[in-house]
């Protein structure tokens, strides 16, 4: 090929919103372009108001010509979330962040909203053929981590490969003595359970928490602070800019990672990049595949007073928290855009 | 044929053809009607019978 190679990076827009997804596709086509690659970021709102917007927002993916763009041939694309890898192409590889969760694993479970209503029950299994045809015409298909190519085959007999990249501020973490707080960093979201934090103030008296991060949850996670009697004790940051975080990171103690299975999650890459040890649960999903109880952190059943254990521990023998992050950073600190990228283009043949 | 209806009228055939593939089926009434009702309106169109007809069609052609 005489010209450089043309990519689309195919990814859903949540309006009004910026979490962990949004950041990976804008730094993906960032990196293809680093590289040489002509690339470029396409978006499209998913509408979520009434079911059939779903299974239309999938359409609007579908009946996109994505061949050739301003008379030139487009060499691949690379699909990232539900739904855009409905899309067409004779290139299509797919680094999936996630499926439709509330169709699968979070369906029955307070996280989603789907009933046994017919219409509901239809639904579901629109998404699941939406995922059957648009995944399965894949070239190749990359999960962002081993916990969403295990949903992946479970749910659909899809096999995948996981492909890991590096946090998104990756080469200006710090390191930094271990404050007073213990750090949570988040969309204030249900499932993300920031509550279990802050309940477990009341079992560790001498920990402090932060919390970044804002979202529907805000409200009720104040109420609960005064409830439990640990408001002076913890600090909400709804909005932070870079910097702050990192210097967040570097002077915590430590950082809890408590929601209900995440997809990766990039917390858990965050603190051990800044040196620091990870409390998280026993069934947060993707942070397991980096925390290892007593080597990079410590792991515990989802409960306040199992969370407040390990605070206290954090508190009285402060002397091993350091050796664990340390463990960590060495973990993660081999993460690269170079190896993600390369694994891409590799898989589209360019 | 007015060359927007005709456009309009392919568009309803395509889509429908797209949709049965991503499953949706002829039985999905409410859903098909929502969807001929937003290509009739392309046409600036009142009703969506036609739209509504082919639709149908290309989706049982589909399955």
């Amino acid at each position: 090929m005489n010209r450089s190679p043309r990519v689309l990076v195919l990814a859903v827009q949540s309006p009004f919103s910026e979490g962990g997804a949004e950041r990976h596709v804008r730094r993906l086509t960032e990196e293809l372009l680093r590289r040489g690659v002509e690339a470029d970021l396409v978006t499209i709102p998913l509408i979520e108001r009434r079911r059939f917007d779903l299974i239309r927002s999938a359409l609007a993916w579908r009946s996109l010509d994505l061949l050739e763009i301003g008379g030139e041939k487009v060499d691949a694309v690379i699909a990232t979330r539900f739904p855009s890898y409905a899309a067409r192409h004779g290139n299509k590889i797919v680094w999936l962040i996630h499926q439709y969760r509330q169709a699968y694993d979070q369906f029955g479970t307070p996280y989603g909203d789907f009933t046994s209503s017919l219409e509901d029950r239809r639904t579901r299994e629109a998404i699941g053929q939406i995922d059957r045809v648009g995944l399965s015409e894949a070239r190749r298909v990359f999960a962002n981590s081993a916990n969403v190519a295990a949903r992946l085959r479970k749910f659909n007999g899809i096999e995948s490969e996981p492909l890991y990249h590096p946090p998104p501020l990756v080469g200006r973490y710090r390191g930094g003595p271990p404050g007073d707080y213990a750090l949570s960093v988040g969309r204030l979201d249900a499932w993300k359970r920031v509550d279990l934090p802050i309940a477990a103030l009341a079992h560790a008296p001498r920990a402090r928490l932060v919390v970044v991060g804002r979202g529907p949850e805000e409200e009720r996670l104040k109420r609960l602070a005064r409830e439990v009697g640990v408001a002076e004790r913890v600090r909400f940051a709804p909005r932070v800019d870079e910097e702050e975080l990192i210097g967040l990171y570097a002077g915590a103690r430590l950082v809890v990672v408590t929601p209900a299975d995440e997809d990766l999650g990039y917390v858990p890459l965050e603190a051990f990049l800044s040196g620091k040890a990870v409390v998280t649960t026993d069934d947060a999903g993707g942070p397991l595949e980096f925390v290892r109880d007593g080597e990079t952190g410590f792991v515990v059943p989802p409960r306040a007073e199992a969370l407040g254990a390990a605070l206290r521990l954090a508190w009285e023998k402060p002397e091993a928290l350091a050796a664990l992050g340390e463990h960590g950073r060495r973990r993660v600190e081999g993460l690269s855009w170079d190896a993600a990228v390369s694994a891409l283009l590799s898989a589209a043949g360019l | 044929m007015d060359p927007l209806e005709e456009a309009l009228r392919n568009l309803a055939r395509e889509s429908g053809r797209a949709l049965g593939e991503l499953g949706v089926r002829p039985a999905d009434g409410k859903w098909i009607r929502e969807h001929a009702e937003t290509v009739a309106s392309l046409a600036g169109k009142r009703t969506a019978n036609g739209f509504w007809r082919l639709f149908r069609r290309s989706l049982k052609s589909r399955t």
